[in-house]
């Protein structure tokens, strides 16, 4: 659920639209607002997905661009430049779909446990270097077979990781990630 | 105020242009004396600064006091420069270097300062009003230090420079704004003295930067350095001397390498040929060996479109265009060698060595508020960090991150009581201290004595809209923020910083007073032809009064004196309008 906010201009008083985008600048008197709910989602008026409509988000990051780069501020505005390098940051994090999976944990105060090299694969590798240290010939075809595994493994973590953020997102409320917890 | 325009300076390695927009459309400013291209050179000549085509003229005439390709050794360190083999003086003075003009040493930057005044007058001449503020063009991967000194050489050419703009996005928008058309294009600029290449997406007036890569030290004039190297070896052969250190065969040598790349553009084979006392040196080349080397010079660009292409996560298929920018991209080798890279064959419609500038005159324009369709989204193209234990560098700002943005960092104590932290800034790509840019070091002061690890100091990395780096601290138990000096000093004192202003001043009053002259004498020609006409209308008697006034005004058209001048005019027009009058009484 988008959340319904109702702020007034801190410069002029002038009530700003009920619109995502007019949170960030007032129509009236044209000056930047500072951030009211600084989340990187609520910045480009999204709501919180593990899965995002790339063409949008960046729709939505071009008409930021456009109302609030410091070129557009023919006067030096130190809040246009901050709140522009904000939204540089926010826009780089939800790009990432690994970016965004660890906001998203740590904005819910989940700790990202740094990965550890799963015991079997460290295993493999390891053998897979004697061999290549005693034979020589075939070396080249068995980096390619343990390359080969490595990513269909990885394609299928990913799959797994992909079906996971669709049930969350479609859970809809974040307060069911705490219970995951 | 519509008279007031902010210009876009192209100040290239080679030549440099200078444009405006006017009326939505942007125009490369010509004046009387310099039409176009302004080649980047500044010479001393019996006792006089001279600055670009009369400059150029002393290049094999004066090589000593001739100074070209200034921008090759912008915000570099002495070590860097010492293998450019270049005819004039350079030297070194700290880590700093100095080319010596006269019996004076200059700085790069006063230098690049003396061409971006030349550049305003040409531009003020053009208009015909003065001119204060600018956009400034430089290699997208110029460093930190380079775009700092661009900076300050506006700023001792008394410009206001409102941004330091990427050359290739500067072209991209000129190419943009005649096209129309969304998608993705790679720019590759081929410069005198640098090599850019940069990834853009383009959608309704967005031009965001994905991408760039480059190297400052590639360009065209490595080719003429390449055919000169070569060239010189050949001659000490032929002549059978080791000990070929004379300046001026040294720059004919140069002279000569350039006029065959350049007719290598049109022709399929060319002669190089140089006259030193009396002797001759000849030789054909032919296109394939001509080729060959510059494929050579080239080879280090394939692998920096191919990381460009990769940073920007497409395949060169995924493009819609590949535009080509730099005089040297004329030639027909390097267009092969872009379709080889791309696979696919380069789009020629910009004017390779007009389009930065007319780009930049385009952002100067955005600037100012009268263009609010097109946005430029720039990127940082060299990733900055800080050092840490053990000499590594720790990233927090990686190449390609959108501009502006911010990086904080809380550093702390080691020490207990340890009041002052210092923090070692870099550019670069590389793990150890010592491969990147060491920008500056800066002292994080006034800490209150504590237990080591309990201060708490947030300093925040800033990279400005025009890629410069600014820091802030804060102590984050006291709240008390402070700016931190960065104060890059390239070398240049204070006071040498006041006399160079203080001479561009001098030059603008002298400036500002040629200009009044002109207009009054302009005014007191147009006045003169406009009575003459009518004097044979008088009665006599009026008539000589009028011709006295004339005569008198005359003469003073030939004295260099603006007052008598003014005076003279003053009152050949009173005679004339009592004149006048007295005749409409009568009628």
């Amino acid at each position: 659920m988008a959340q319904v906010f109702q702020y007034k201009c801190e410069f002029c008083g002038t009530d700003l639209e009920n619109h995502w985008l007019s949170q960030h600048i007032c129509q009236k008197c044209k000056k930047p607002q500072h951030f009211h709910l600084p989340d990187y989602f609520q910045i480009f008026g999204l709501e919180v997905r593990f899965q995002l409509n790339q063409d949008e988000l960046r729709e939505r990051f071009y008409q930021l661009a456009q109302l609030l780069h410091p070129d557009r501020f023919p006067r030096f505005d130190a809040q246009a430049l901050e709140k522009m390098s904000f939204i540089n940051r926010a826009y780089e994090v939800l790009k990432n779909s690994e970016k965004r999976r660890n906001y998203i944990l740590q904005q819910e105060n989940l700790s990202i446990e740094k990965s550890h090299l799963p015991l079997e694969l460290a295993e493999e590798w390891f053998t897979l270097q004697e061999k290549i240290h005693t034979s020589q010939v075939n070396a080249f075809s068995q980096i390619c077979q343990f390359e080969n595994q490595l990513e269909s493994q990885e394609t299928q973590l990913e799959a797994q990781i992909d079906q996971l953020e669709q049930k969350f997102d479609e859970m809809h409320q974040r307060d069911d990630l705490v219970l995951l917890a | 105020m519509s008279n007031e325009s902010v210009i876009g300076i192209d100040l290239g390695t080679t030549h440099s242009l200078v444009a405006v927009v006017q009326e939505g459309t942007p125009q490369i400013l010509d004046s009387e004396k310099e039409a176009g291209l302004m080649p980047s050179v500044v010479s001393w000549e019996d006792g006089q600064l001279q600055v670009g085509f009369a400059a150029r003229k002393n290049r094999i005439r004066n090589p000593k006091q001739t100074i070209f390709s200034v921008k090759r050794l912008l915000g570099r360190s002495a070590k860097e420069v010492r293998e450019l083999i270049l005819p004039y003086e350079v030297n070194e003075e700290k880590d700093n270097i100095q080319v010596k003009l006269g019996n004076q040493q200059y700085s790069p930057i006063e230098i690049s300062a003396i061409l971006l005044r030349a550049l305003k007058q040409k531009a003020q001449d053009a208009l015909g009003y003065p001119i204060h503020q600018a956009v400034v063009t430089v290699p997208a991967y110029f460093n930190d230090i380079q775009r700092q000194s661009t900076r300050m050489a506006g700023k001792l050419a008394g410009l206001d420079i409102l941004r330091i703009l990427n050359e290739p996005t500067a072209a991209a928008l000129a190419y943009g704004l005649s096209q129309k058309n969304q998608g993705m294009i790679a720019v590759y600029d081929l410069g005198g003295g640098t090599f850019d290449i940069s990834i853009l997406r383009f959608h309704h007036g967005i031009f965001e930067v994905l991408s760039t890569a480059g190297d400052t030290a590639l360009g065209g004039d490595d080719i003429d350095f390449q055919i000169a190297n070569q060239m010189m070896q050949e001659i000490k052969n032929q002549w059978n001397t080791t000990s070929l250190t004379q300046t001026e065969l040294h720059a004919q040598i140069l002279e000569a390498s350039e006029a065959l790349k350049k007719s290598f553009s049109q022709h399929s084979e060319a002669i190089f040929q140089v006259q030193f006392q009396g002797k001759v040196f000849q030789k054909k080349w032919q296109k394939e060996e001509f080729e060959t080397l510059v494929k050579k010079v080239l080879e280090k660009t394939h692998a920096l479109c191919i990381q460009a292409l990769k940073d920007a996560g497409l395949e060169a298929s995924q493009l819609s265009d590949v535009i080509l920018v730099g005089g040297p991209t004329r030639l027909p080798i390097v267009q092969h060698v872009v379709k080889e890279i791309f696979n696919r064959p380069p789009n020629v419609s910009l004017h390779p060595e007009q389009a930065v500038a007319l780009g930049a005159a385009i952002q100067a324009d955005i600037l100012s508020g009268k263009n609010e369709q097109a946005l430029l989204v720039d990127v940082v193209p060299l990733t900055l960090g800080i050092e840490t234990y053990g000499g590594v560098m720790t990233p927090l700002i990686p190449r390609n991150t959108r501009i502006p943005f911010v990086a904080k960092e809380i550093f702390t104590t080691f020490v207990d009581g340890q009041t002052a932290v210092e923090v070692h800034v870099l550019q670069g790509e590389r793990e150890k201290v010592e491969c990147n840019r060491s920008l500056f070091r800066f002292k994080l002061k006034g800490i209150q004595p504590q237990p080591a690890g309990v201060p708490r100091i947030e300093v925040s990395f800033l990279i400005d809209a025009d890629g410069i780096l600014q820091v802030y601290a804060k102590d984050l138990h006291t709240q008390k923020e402070q700016i931190v000096e960065i104060n890059p000093s390239f070398g240049l004192s204070e006071e040498k910083i006041y006399a160079f202003i203080e001479e561009g001043i001098k030059n603008q009053e002298k400036d500002r007073k040629d200009h009044q002259w002109i207009e009054a004498k302009n005014h007191a020609q147009a006045m003169l032809l406009n009575i003459e006409k009518q004097l044979t209308m008088l009665p006599e008697k009026k008539m000589k009064e009028i011709q006295l006034a004339i005569e008198a005004l005359k003469s003073m058209l030939s004295q260099d004196d603006f007052d008598q001048l003014e005076k003279a005019a003053l009152n050949l027009k009173e005679k004339w309008l009592q004149v006048a009058q007295s005749l409409k009484k009568k009628n």
